[in-house]
């Protein structure tokens, strides 16, 4: 292969590049958005809230040592399951997965940064501080008492009054939006980032299962986003969407929980899956077998986990012709997983040398016999039969433990072990780390294996205590012994980590001798010069592409722009399309994130209006922070290697920007979606009170046609400024005037929607038909304010000449926004105002 | 100077690797739905039991048979998505993808299909 930059490089490069992309010192390190920096914050908090939920769990073994236990009582014990879960699922593991996204994926895919920085940097400090107010509920009594799954009814008013559950409702509603921001970031910086020549079929396995990860978080979340909306809106004012005796369902609750939250076992588990596929080849020291067959296991249980959501609710009442068909779903999950096992036992196997046994093979081998286990069990559970005679017992609680930390922490340690040389200088201690190893892997089952027993003996989930004849003592002690052991093994890791852990260049480079980008030489600005790619083992296939990217003889080995910079390749076969500029360290997402975390926070706890203070602030620093984003095509054509000039700036369905939005888009698809099946479930399950007797007749035809019209209208007048915009023949007064007026169509839509409901005299509390109805104006509601403030700030950068018919970056994302509140918003009059009259 | 890289849209790509996975998707919330709704408000004149046996069938038959195609024809099912794959290793990932993908599928559509035969179609278990 001939190099893209042959020619000695000129002295003064990587100096000019450490100056870049350095990073912030003392108390402005916050600011700092570099992926290495903010990554490792990422990684450190999500491990701080795994030890600390880890301590709650030792607490409450301690209480479930022995029967007729009175060591903590039984609101806190309440308190500490609730917690415990929902620390170990949102504030740990989706974390961890999204900060090891951040930290490795620009490595692998030798990218200087992935493509939102920024966002990142939001999406995290928004993580940090929200989490660590929700997770210090616990000492003020004030966490929530409800399980990690919040089930209604006992999380209505009437049955959880106080502020406990609605730290949870807004708490973690918040949290999973700053998941989503990330997920953004990965999906975009996956596709859109990699080095030239890297093509989908040669993609690293844990950038698949990133993407794979990031996709699913896009149409997993807003369920539950909608479910906690729904909640909250219930406790807050009224609107009975799970009150029975009013036309709700609080199975509703459980349909949208659970769409979630049985695709998050493998949002959690799929990455895990990948950090396995990368290290296990490097210690057989041969290339992964069945890459193909990997792929295609990943994607298959990305899709076939949303279609099991039901098995968590075979005993609810459901038909049993449904539950055969998520059964059948339950249970196909199993072959692709089980072609995973297969393709890593298969390498393993296939290495002509033996398979070095150091920490991380030894993880992977304890993950491999764990998960299998849990894997076994969970085809167990999705039969109908025995999932009933051993619902809501321990044996659940095995199962999941099995599945969950030998499908996840078992893993994450072995990449802890395997990629920690990369971020400092030392590695940690090997003998200390089989320590580790053992005392985790016997502790874990020896405090989980005998809950199956205790299951199939009859003990059920979440109890504070029982009594001591019940032949749970032994079974509960044993474990409870097991539980501490497995502390003990985080406990030496903790120690290990603190000795050796120095955050700086490693004294080894590529100590495993690994065959993927992370290994190249790295600093603050990843490696010297982006490679171009023929192999998914590329350090394995060429081994002089270390010197050749560290002396800079591959694309952009410099900073052409003069500020941070990094090559965009097109989706499918990572050719090269354009460079796209990136913002450095900045206050504005620190504090962004800071006042949106207050915003949700101060709401909890009823502060309304220094917490409406907070969410004005965190607009306006997002706005600053946009402000300086969109530079326009200023710096031209730029050469990043001989011969191959690329654009410095791109609009349109190529650019990065363009993607984002419709990344969001699908978000926000997802969580209507979630919206008309709540509203089709709740007339099917109670189709005579839809409406309910003496309800009011919907709005006549003419209010609904009347804003299909107003809907429609604004949509041509975006279509006819997109058209127009930088047309010399348009005047600047004309341009604002559109603007200005393709806003009011839609917050008029808005106004005459809702006034037409009011006048029929509807009320949401009255019932969950109306209550319905209303959710669904204020979805409406939602997009509009969104469209108000970008089509303000488009107006804004257009009259300071920020936005033209070249620079119009600002524009496209105002006008795919806006054409998808339109349609959206079309289909809401349609189920709003068609479905009752369809069937009345 | 190069012209920004070319290549086939995305989302025929997408559509193209995922068309499997896509079926599978369709066809358990069809089957679902049906049986949910006639079984909650059925009122016609013909059985519950005959109608979503019937429409369980039918799905069940269009999805295998739409699945086959894409596992029998993966080129004239690229063809129809407007997916273009002129370099040959990119092509036999591709294919392979959507090939295994869709066999994976069929084994999930036969498999939920099936239980219409065996459980009774609106009866609760308790």
């Amino acid at each position: 292969m001939e190099l893209p930059n042959p020619d000695p490089r000129p002295r003064g490069e990587v100096r000019e590049l450490e100056r870049i992309w350095a990073t912030p010192r003392g108390w402005r390190l916050v600011t700092a958005v570099n992926n290495t920096v903010i990554g490792l914050l990422y990684i450190g908090i999500a491990f701080l809230f795994f030890l600390m939920a880890g301590v709650l769990a030792l607490i409450m073994r301690a209480q479930l040592a022995v029967g007729d236990s009175r060591l903590i009582d039984q609101d806190l014990y309440n308190q500490m399951f609730t917690v415990h879960g929902t620390t170990m699922m949102f504030l740990f593991a989706v974390p961890a997965v999204e900060a090891l996204g951040v930290m490795l994926l620009p490595q692998m895919l030798a990218a200087r940064d992935l493509p939102f920085p920024r966002l990142s940097a939001f999406a995290i400090w928004a993580y940090v501080v929200g989490g660590l107010v929700f997770f210090s509920t616990i000492f003020y009594d004030l966490s929530p008492k409800g399980g990690w799954f919040m089930y209604p009814p006992l999380t209505l008013t009437e049955f959880s009054p106080g502020d406990n559950a609605d730290f949870w409702l807004l708490g973690i509603g918040f949290i999973e939006i700053s998941a989503i921001a990330g997920a953004i970031e990965i999906v975009v910086g996956t596709l859109r980032t990699r080095p030239p020549g890297m093509s989908l079929a040669q993609m690293p396995i844990f950038a698949w299962t990133m993407l794979i990860f990031a996709s699913m978080i896009m149409f997993a979340f807003p369920a539950v986003i909608l479910a906690t909306m729904m909640l909250e809106i219930e406790r807050a004012f009224g609107w009975p969407f799970f009150t029975a005796a009013l036309g709700g369902d609080p199975l509703l609750w459980q349909h949208l929980f659970w769409f979630f939250g049985h695709p998050e076992v493998y949002i959690i588990f799929l990455p895990a899956a990948g950090l396995v596929s990368m290290i296990v080849p490097t210690m057989a020291r041969t290339p992964l077998v069945g890459y193909h067959l990997i792929v295609v296991a990943l994607i298959a249980t990305g899709f076939f986990s949303f279609g099991l959501w039901v098995h968590h609710m075979f005993t609810t009442g459901i038909p049993a012709l449904s539950l055969a068909f998520f059964s059948a779903a339950s249970m196909a999950v199993a072959v692709p997983s089980g072609i995973q096992v297969f393709a890593w036992i298969a390498t393993i196997a296939a290495g002509r040398e033996r398979f070095r046994m150091m920490t991380p093979s030894l993880f992977i081998l304890g993950f491999l016999f764990i998960f299998t286990l849990g894997g076994l069990t969970g085809v167990m559970v999705a039969m109908v039969p025995f999932d009933y005679q051993v619902h809501d017992t321990y044996f659940v609680v095995a199962h999941f433990h099995y599945v969950l930390v030998g499908g996840f922490v078992f893993p994450l340690f072995a990449a802890f072990y395997y990629w920690i040389p990369l971020f400092s200088r030392r590695p940690l201690s090997e003998r200390l780390g089989r320590w580790v190893f053992w005392l985790m892997f016997i502790g874990f089952n020896v405090a989980f294996l005998p809950m199956h027993l205790t299951g199939l003996k009859g003990m059920p989930r979440r109890v504070w205590t029982y009594p001591g004849d019940m032949g749970w003592d032994l079974l509960n002690t044993i474990s409870t012994v097991g539980a501490f052991v497995l502390g003990a093994g985080v406990l030496v890791f903790l120690v290990d980590l603190i000795a050796r852990f120095r955050a700086g260049e490693p004294d080894v480079e590529n100590p495993w001798g690994a065959g993927t980008l992370e290994w190249l030489p790295n600093d603050v600005y990843s490696t010297r010069s982006i490679p171009h790619i023929t192999s998914r083992e590329p350090l394995w296939d060429r081994p002089s592409l270390a010197r050749e990217v560290r002396d800079g003889h591959h694309y952009l080995p410099n900073a052409p722009t003069g500020g941070r910079e990094t090559i965009v390749t097109s989706p499918i076969h990572a050719r090269p399309q354009y460079i796209i500029q990136m913002p450095g360290p900045g206050w504005p997402p620190f504090l962004a994130a800071v006042f949106t975390a207050a915003f949700f926070l101060l709401l909890t706890v009823k502060i309304v209006t220094v917490a409406v203070v907070c969410g004005v602030l965190a607009i306006a620093f997002v706005l600053i922070w946009t402000w300086g984003l969109d530079p326009g095509p200023s710096k031209g054509m730029i050469e990043i290697a001989k011969g191959v000039r690329l654009p410095t700036y791109m609009t349109g369905p190529k650019s990065h920007s363009w993607w984002a939005m419709v990344v969001l888009m699908i978000v926000a698809g997802s969580l209507y979606f979630a919206y008309v099946f709540s509203y089709l479930f709740l007339w099917l399950v109670s189709p005579e009170v839809w409406a309910p007797a003496g309800s009011p007749a919907p709005p006549p035809a003419f209010w609904p046609t009347s804003t299909a019209v107003l809907l429609l209208s604004g949509s041509v007048l975006i279509w006819l400024i997109s058209r127009r915009l930088g047309k010399l023949a348009v005047s600047p007064f004309a341009m604002s005037a559109a603007l200005l007026l393709s806003l009011a169509s839609l917050i008029g839509a808005l106004a005459l929607e809702l006034s037409g409901h009011l006048m029929t005299g509807l009320s949401p509390g009255d019932n969950a038909y109306g209550a319905m109805v209303y959710l669904g104006v204020v979805l409406f509601g939602q997009l509009a304010f969104a469209l108000t403030i970008l089509g303000l700030y488009t107006l804004a950068r257009y009259l300071t000449g920020k936005l033209d018919g070249v620079r119009r970056v600002t524009f496209d994302n105002y006008m795919l926004l806006y054409h998808y509140a339109v349609a959206q918003s079309l289909f809401g009059l349609g189920l709003v105002h068609g479905f009752p009259r369809l069937i009345g | 100077m190069i012209e920004p890289g070319k290549e086939a849209p995305t989302a025929s790509a997408v559509f193209f690797l995922v068309a499997g996975p896509i079926l599978w998707a369709a066809h358990l919330l069809v089957v679902y739905g049906v049986q949910s709704v006639t079984c909650a408000v059925g009122n016609s004149a013909v059985a519950p039991s005959v109608l979503i046996q019937a429409s369980v069938v039918l799905v069940t038959l269009g999805a295998i048979l739409l699945l086959c195609f894409g596992l029998f024809f993966p080129g004239r099912l690229a063809h129809m998505l407007g997916y273009e794959m002129p370099e040959p290793h990119n092509r036999t990932f591709s294919v392979r993808v959507e090939r295994l993908l869709s066999l994976l599928s069929l084994m999930g559509v036969v498999w939920s299909g099936t239980s219409v035969f065996l459980i009774d179609v609106c009866g609760l278990l308790r």
